[in-house]
This record gives C-alpha cells, sequence and structure tokens, in this order.
C-alpha cells in the first residue's frame, strides 16, 4: 500500500480535521455551568426580573424557601412578631457582604426594602413604617398581617447594595450578595456569572455559569437534543422522549404549585349554576388528558391544589373523577334540558360557550379540544379560542368571558393565600372567578387567615376556603404542572425547588 | 444651490425621498399600532412582569405613565413631535431608549446578513456564471433544479434541516445562540440558501441576456473572441441588474429574517420587532418601522450609485 495520499484522501482528512475542530468548539466549557431558561433580562429592575436574579441566586430576600416549603431565614438570621402582632423584627446574620464588598447592614437592606415596598407586587403589605434598628430591619404593619416573612420570599424584594441604585432609586447595577456575582450582561439574553467567594454558606462549587435566555420552546428543545448546555429549565413536555433519546440531557421534573385552571363567568346564564360547573368538572377526563396531551400520567388534578403544598393540599376533599352519568344528572336537575342538536337549553339559552386559552402555550389549545369532546357527552358545547395571555384579564375586566384556561401559579410567595385573595375575593379577579357570588364568604375567611397567628385555626381556614372552592367550583383544575429540567451528565448535585425560587446551582458540581 | 453632479443629484433626490418615506412610514406605523386589536397596556404589563404577576392595577399605571390613554391625535402629534427632534422614545417594556434597543439588535442582523448575503454569492456567482455560459448544460439545468427547490422552501425549513443534520445528528455545530463565530454558521447558512436560490437565476439570466446582446456580436466582429469578448463587455453589462438585485436582497436582510432569527436564538432586528410586536411595544415598534425603513432607502441609494459608477449611459441620462 502506497504511504502517499492520494487528492481525495487529501481533501477527506482535510474535511475531517475542520469538522473534528468545529465539533470541539461546540463542545462544553470547562468550569463555566451553562444555564438556559425561556425569560429574557428585559431590566434591572427586580419587580420586573427578580425572579432571575434569585433562581440564578445573585440576590436573596430576607426570608427564603426551601425545597420541602419551609421557611428559613435568607438575609435575615431568624424573625419575630411583637405581642402586638404589628411590629415585625429580622435580625440581619453578621458577616454578611454584598458583591461589591460592602457589609449587609440592616440600613442597607432596609432602604433596599423599602424601594421595592413602592412596586405594585409588594402593596399587598399594608406597611406602617419600615426602619432598621440596630441590627435589624423592622417592619410594622398597619393591622395583622401573619403571612409577612412568606411575602418577603417575593423575588421583586431582593435586598440588593446601596451602590446598585441610581439618585432616581432605579437599579443601575446589580449588587447581590448570593453565591454567584453578575460580571457581564449581554443585551436581553445572557448574564455571566463569577462564583463569589465571600458567600455566606460558603462558595459555590463550579466557578462560573452563564445564564442564556432561550424564549422558543423548539428551539430549548433542540439545545437540549444537541446537549448545548448543562442545566435547561422548563423544556416543552412533549419533547422529553425525543430530549432523553438524544443522549446529552436527561429530563428531570418535579411537580409544582403551577395549575392548568378553567374559570367560569358565574354571572351568565349557563354557569350561574354551581351544578353546571361542577357537571363540568365531572365530565373532563383528566387523566385522559394527562396521558396523552401532557404525557405525563402524574400532572392529572385530583383538587386544585397539588400534594406538593402540603398545608393548602386538602386531604378530606373527593378526587376528581370523571363521572358522565352524575354530570347529566346534575345538569338535569338544573333545568337544563336536550335540545335537538344535542346540546342543553334552558329559557331558550343554549348551555354553550366560548373557552379562551393561551395562544404561547399551546397544550392548552389542545385540552381545549379534547375538552370540547368530552363535555359534549354531557350536552355542552364549547368553541375554543386561543388568544394572546393578557386578552384574558381584559376579557374579564370587561366581563366578556365565559370561561378560560389559563396557567397559574400558586404560590408567587410560598404562602397560597396570597393567591387566593386576588383570584377568589373580588367580583372580576386577574386570573380566577368573574362574578362569583361565593367571593364575599372566601373574603371573610381570608381576611380572618390573615390576621390569625393561631397556626391551627389557619389551617382550619385554609381547609374551609379549599373546600367551598372545590363544592362551588367557580374555577376547576384540569392538570398540575410538571416543572422539567433537562440536565447534561456532567452535571452533579442537583436539586430542584418545586416553588422555582432558586435554581440551587450553589450546590451543583460540574465533572 | 444648483446640484451640478448627477451623484449629488441622485444623493439629494433619495434623502427628500427618505424623508418622505420616513413621514408616510411613521404615520402608517401610528395607524396600525394603535388599530391593533386589544389593551396594549395588559399587553406590556404581561411583557415585564410576566402573567403570573400582571394586575389590572399595573396595566392602568402603565397606560398612564406612558401616555395611552391620551386621545389618539393627541398621541399622533406628540410622536411626530419627537420624531422631527430625532427623538424615538424609550421601550415600555424595557425602559431603555428605542434606539440605543434598534442599535444594539442591529449589529447582530448587520452582521448575519454580511454574513449571510456574502457567502450567497460565494455560493450563486460561480454557479450563475458558469449556467449563464452555457445554457442548457448539466450546471445550468442542475442550478435551476435546486433553485426551483430551494425557493420554494420556506427558510424555517431550511433552517430546521441544517440544524437536524449538523447540529442533532452530527453535533458539529451549536442549534442556537450567537456567543461564538461557530454559532453563526447555520444561521448564515440558512440564510444564504434562500437568498442563493434567487440570485443563481438573475445572475445565470444576466450573462445570457449580455452574450446574446447585439454589442457582444459585435465585439466579436471585430476580431475578440468570446472570453475577452465576455470580460471586456459582458461582466460590466451583465453587473449592472446584478447589483441592483443584490441591493435588493441586502434590504431584504435588513430587517431581519424573523424566522432565522427566532429559530436560532439570534437577537437581531427582525427578533426584536416580533417581541415587540407581541407585548405591544408602541414606541419600540414605531422606532423599528421608521429605521428599518430607512435603512431600506439607504441600500437602495448604494444600488442607485453602484449602477452609476458601472454604466456611464446612466450617468449621461442622469447629467443632462
Amino acid at each position: 500500500m502506497s504511504l502517499l495520499l492520494s487528492r481525495r484522501q487529501w481533501m477527506s482528512a482535510a474535511l475531517t480535521a475542520s469538522l473534528v475542530s468545529m465539533s470541539l468548539s461546540a463542545a462544553a466549557e470547562p468550569g463555566v455551568l451553562r444555564v438556559a431558561a425561556p425569560w429574557e433580562y428585559t431590566s434591572n429592575e427586580p419587580s420586573d426580573t427578580g425572579y432571575i436574579m434569585a433562581r440564578m441566586q445573585i440576590a436573596e430576600t430576607l426570608v427564603m424557601v426551601e425545597p420541602d416549603g419551609k421557611l428559613v431565614g435568607g438575609i435575615a438570621e431568624s424573625w419575630n412578631v411583637a405581642e402586638d402582632r404589628l411590629t415585625w423584627r429580622f435580625p440581619i446574620r453578621s458577616g454578611l457582604a454584598f458583591h461589591d464588598g460592602t457589609p449587609v447592614t440592616a440600613e442597607a437592606a432596609a432602604a433596599s426594602l423599602k424601594l421595592a415596598l413602592a412596586g405594585e407586587s409588594m402593596q399587598q403589605i399594608p406597611v406602617d413604617e419600615l426602619k432598621a434598628d440596630g441590627n435589624a430591619v423592622v417592619i410594622r404593619t398597619k393591622t395583622p398581617f401573619s403571612h409577612l416573612p412568606a411575602v418577603l420570599v417575593d423575588y421583586a424584594s431582593v435586598i440588593l447594595a446601596p451602590k446598585s441604585y441610581g439618585p432616581d432609586g432605579k437599579v443601575v447595577n446589580v449588587i447581590g450578595s448570593g453565591p454567584f456575582k453578575i460580571t457581564k450582561i449581554d443585551g436581553k439574553t445572557v448574564i455571566e456569572l463569577d462564583r463569589f467567594d465571600g458567600y455566606r454558606g460558603g462558595p459555590a462549587k463550579v466557578a462560573k455559569a452563564r445564564y442564556t435566555a432561550i424564549p422558543n420552546g423548539d428551539t430549548r428543545t433542540n439545545v437540549a437534543i444537541a446537549g448545548d448546555a448543562d442545566l435547561i429549565f422548563t423544556t416543552v413536555p412533549s419533547a422529553t422522549p425525543r430530549i432523553d433519546a438524544g443522549g446529552q440531557m436527561k429530563v428531570a421534573s418535579v411537580t409544582v404549585p403551577r395549575i392548568r385552571v378553567m374559570a367560569f363567568n358565574s354571572g351568565i346564564p349557563q354557569f350561574e349554576d354551581a351544578r353546571v360547573r361542577r357537571a363540568i368538572s365531572m365530565a373532563i377526563d383528566r387523566p385522559g388528558i394527562a396521558s396523552a396531551v401532557l404525557r405525563h400520567p402524574g400532572s392529572a388534578s385530583t383538587q386544585l391544589i397539588p400534594p406538593v403544598l402540603n398545608d393548602w393540599h386538602n386531604k378530606s376533599l373527593p378526587d376528581y373523577s370523571r363521572d358522565v352519568a352524575g354530570a347529566r344528572a346534575l345538569l338535569d336537575q338544573a333545568g337544563w334540558v336536550q335540545g335537538a342538536d344535542g346540546v342543553r337549553v334552558r329559557n331558550g339559552v343554549r348551555l354553550s360557550a366560548k373557552l379562551l386559552t393561551i395562544s404561547n402555550r399551546p397544550e392548552l389549545t389542545v385540552i381545549g379540544q379534547a375538552m370540547q369532546a368530552h363535555l359534549k357527552e354531557i350536552g355542552v358545547e364549547i368553541s375554543v379560542d386561543p388568544v394572546p395571555s393578557a386578552n384574558i384579564p381584559a376579557a374579564i375586566r370587561d366581563g366578556t368571558m365565559q370561561m378560560t384556561m389559563f396557567a397559574r401559579t400558586y404560590v408567587n410567595v410560598p404562602d397560597v393565600i396570597a393567591t387566593v385573595i386576588p383570584d377568589f375575593t373580588r367580583e372580576r379577579s386577574t386570573w380566577g372567578t368573574l362574578n362569583w357570588p361565593g367571593r364575599d364568604r372566601i373574603k371573610a375567611l381570608t381576611d380572618e387567615y390573615v390576621q390569625s397567628f393561631d397556626a391551627s385555626r389557619k389551617q382550619a381556614l385554609r381547609m374551609e376556603i379549599t373546600k367551598i372552592i372545590h363544592e362551588e367550583t367557580p374555577v376547576t383544575a384540569v392538570a398540575w404542572f410538571e416543572h422539567t429540567v433537562a440536565v447534561s451528565s456532567r452535571v452533579k448535585g442537583l436539586a430542584i425547588d418545586p416553588y422555582e425560587m432558586r435554581y440551587m446551582l450553589h450546590t451543583v458540581t460540574l465533572k | 444651490m444648483m446640484l451640478r453632479s448627477p451623484l449629488s443629484r441622485i444623493i439629494a433626490t433619495r434623502v427628500t425621498q427618505a424623508l418622505a418615506t420616513a413621514f408616510v412610514l411613521a404615520t402608517l406605523c401610528f395607524a396600525f399600532v394603535h388599530a391593533l386589536p386589544g389593551d396594549a397596556a395588559l399587553r406590556i404589563a404581561a411583557a415585564r412582569v410576566g402573567e403570573d404577576r400582571l394586575t389590572l392595577e399595573m396595566a392602568d399605571r402603565i397606560r398612564r405613565e406612558g401616555g395611552l390613554d391620551r386621545p389618539l391625535m393627541i398621541q399622533y402629534a406628540q410622536w411626530m413631535g419627537r420624531l422631527a427632534q430625532g427623538d424615538l422614545g424609550k421601550s415600555l417594556v424595557t425602559r431603555k431608549p428605542v434606539l440605543d434597543e434598534l442599535a444594539y439588535h442591529a449589529r447582530f442582523t448587520l452582521g448575519l446578513g454580511l454574513v449571510g448575503w456574502a457567502l450567497s454569492y460565494l455560493i450563486a456567482l460561480p454557479l450563475g456564471l458558469t449556467a449563464g455560459l452555457r445554457p442548457g448544460g448539466a450546471v445550468d439545468r442542475s442550478s435551476q433544479g435546486m433553485a426551483i427547490l430551494l425557493a420554494s422552501t420556506p427558510s424555517f425549513l431550511i433552517g430546521i434541516v441544517l440544524i437536524s443534520i449538523f447540529a442533532l445528528s452530527l453535533r458539529w455545530l451549536p442549534p442556537a445562540g450567537y456567543r461564538t463565530g461557530w454559532h453563526m454558521v447555520l444561521p448564515a447558512l440558512t440564510l444564504a440558501l434562500g437568498l442563493a436560490a434567487y440570485s443563481v437565476r438573475i445572475i445565470r439570466n444576466a450573462v445570457v441576456d449580455v452574450r446574446s446582446a447585439f454589442f457582444m456580436t459585435f465585439a466579436q466582429i471585430r476580431g475578440l473572441d468570446a472570453a475577452t469578448a465576455f470580460r471586456r463587455h459582458g461582466l460590466r453589462n451583465a453587473a449592472i441588474p446584478i447589483v441592483t438585485f443584490m441591493a435588493l436582497q441586502m434590504s431584504y436582510v435588513i430587517d431581519g429574517f424573523v424566522v432565522i432569527e427566532t429559530l436560532f436564538n439570534y437577537p437581531g432586528l427582525g427578533d426584536l420587532l416580533v417581541k415587540s410586536l407581541l407585548a405591544r411595544d408602541v414606541p419600540m415598534i414605531m422606532g423599528a418601522g421608521i429605521i428599518i425603513g430607512l435603512m431600506f432607502a439607504f441600500a437602495s441609494l448604494l444600488a442607485d450609485i453602484a449602477c452609476l459608477w458601472l454604466d456611464p449611459r446612466q450617468r449621461l441620462r442622469a447629467a443632462i
């Protein structure tokens, strides 16, 4: 055999060499934890993008939540409330430092919190006074507000260093105290991070991290199949088999308190009777939807709140179960009779409605179409109309919403009460009930809950609230959510937080 | 002042046209954005804080702060007044100046566009010239087949095929992003294949037309061989329609290949425009509309200048 290479062999060798170099260029970078998620970094304001600061562990809040739901001290070591039930004291941990080396003092924390409390999401707290007192932040509320520590987990209240703010109080540089510090922000897409060696719990195990926003779900899937990231949060559920089959990343998931909810306009003739709303809930084949549409049987809901929220999941409630005969009987009792075309009618009104779903959550439209078939069996006609997400609050506000289905988190803060109040106690909520007469009963219960410091009474109130919602069905849960994370084989020690407050990157090591 | 040189005249005409275009575009953008159904303030609030945090109170505040609750004629007058001073306003989502946002995203689109455009001519020029010099030959027929196939394939499909082969199956290139040069290969190739599909036929036809032109026959009668005649007289004449088409394609590139940028997570102008439309970020949409329109006008001006340089007949006509 000749040792000389032919021209064709030379060309193929050159091609192979160039392709190998290209392949190497696309390989993982040692020491850099590459994180991808759908959300763009649109501004430095914690009220807008604090969830990226909190999840990437750039900044921390006074109080934090552990993945098991337990509230723990963050920047505050602990907290206590005075006998007046109005004055809360949050002593700051000693020895804490911001990323710029300045100490985390009670003054700095109080100043940062004051700016956060001016934002809309924090205005639920009836603040009377907020100040630094010695080594503690002291908050006095106008009325008893028992879930204040839970509300202070809100990402909008992340504590930033005094140098973070410009003269107008706007954030110009994000200087937090979490295990990672920002070294570069490139547009809305990429944030480069270095480990913060002065972190209170000891430095993170990886030296560098990079956050990349990939809003398009299909693009996230492609990146996962190609293995061009180490952690990809919120992958498309239906893409899990393809990602796993790609061999570069594996999808891990955990049920989270985000719920695919269907809400009714309880003020229109079709849905003013709770028996109709219950009948519709009973006709839905939730296990079928979970298996066939969501490809995850565990996401079939049995009540509004999933078991991961121990305190609010009401074990005494009967499970949602499909009962077509029972649903038909309820509609008969409510006076809706079958018309010539199979759709029920009462007093000349057809039992028919338009279901608004969110167009950028494509699974909701498919679920809506499945429910169309389920409800037809009991003589209810629905048409599915996918719309931009903001159209749903607009339709609730102007009263044109008949039925709607959306995805709603019940843990913007770790106590569900903070979501129950806006969603179930108003005539027109933003996301939830519309014209529901039961709102006054819930309002009385939530008012008592907010003011109560008696743990057993609060537990009883939680059970009562969930029971009323279950029985009266102003909304019904169609499916729970799985928080999905594609994880590369070089990542070890990842914990997934069902509250989606932190990505727990400080525990991760890279092979 | 009289403008004597043809170039000055063309520039003056084009600048006047660009200003008129900007005015019409500003009016059209304003009308279209405000004619869209739905509550803009709610959409902006959702884009700022996400669906979960959206409240009606927040939307009301944005409506007040952004002046979206004022009568349309007042909003229009304010918008035109600011525009006359070169102020495109601030994004209602990011609160950053629209011009800064456009400048940041434009560099990605221009970079990708230039590379894709140059790559397309690296493919199209040799193929088009060869096909035009031998019409009906194997290269002509096969390039025509490929051109029809690529021209009839939507760019997202070309992108998906390239991603499937080079990123997902072979794993030679990253499927999305913009951080390194390697990230640009697949989107640029997607762009190039789509552009080359048209330009290869334009080049081929220009070459065929020029070769059959009377002046080429005359050149050969004068004793020049075919190759010399084409080099001396054909190339320059064939270049005129090609240059015009190249400039038109460049303008097409400028407004960003929306699908390509979304597919490859490439933060260009097209991606920005789509997100701004979804978020109903009124100042951003209107600013982007005007800037993209002016860039079209600029590309067209460059084409005119190039044609003037290439074609002495046009210089003569312009000088009369």
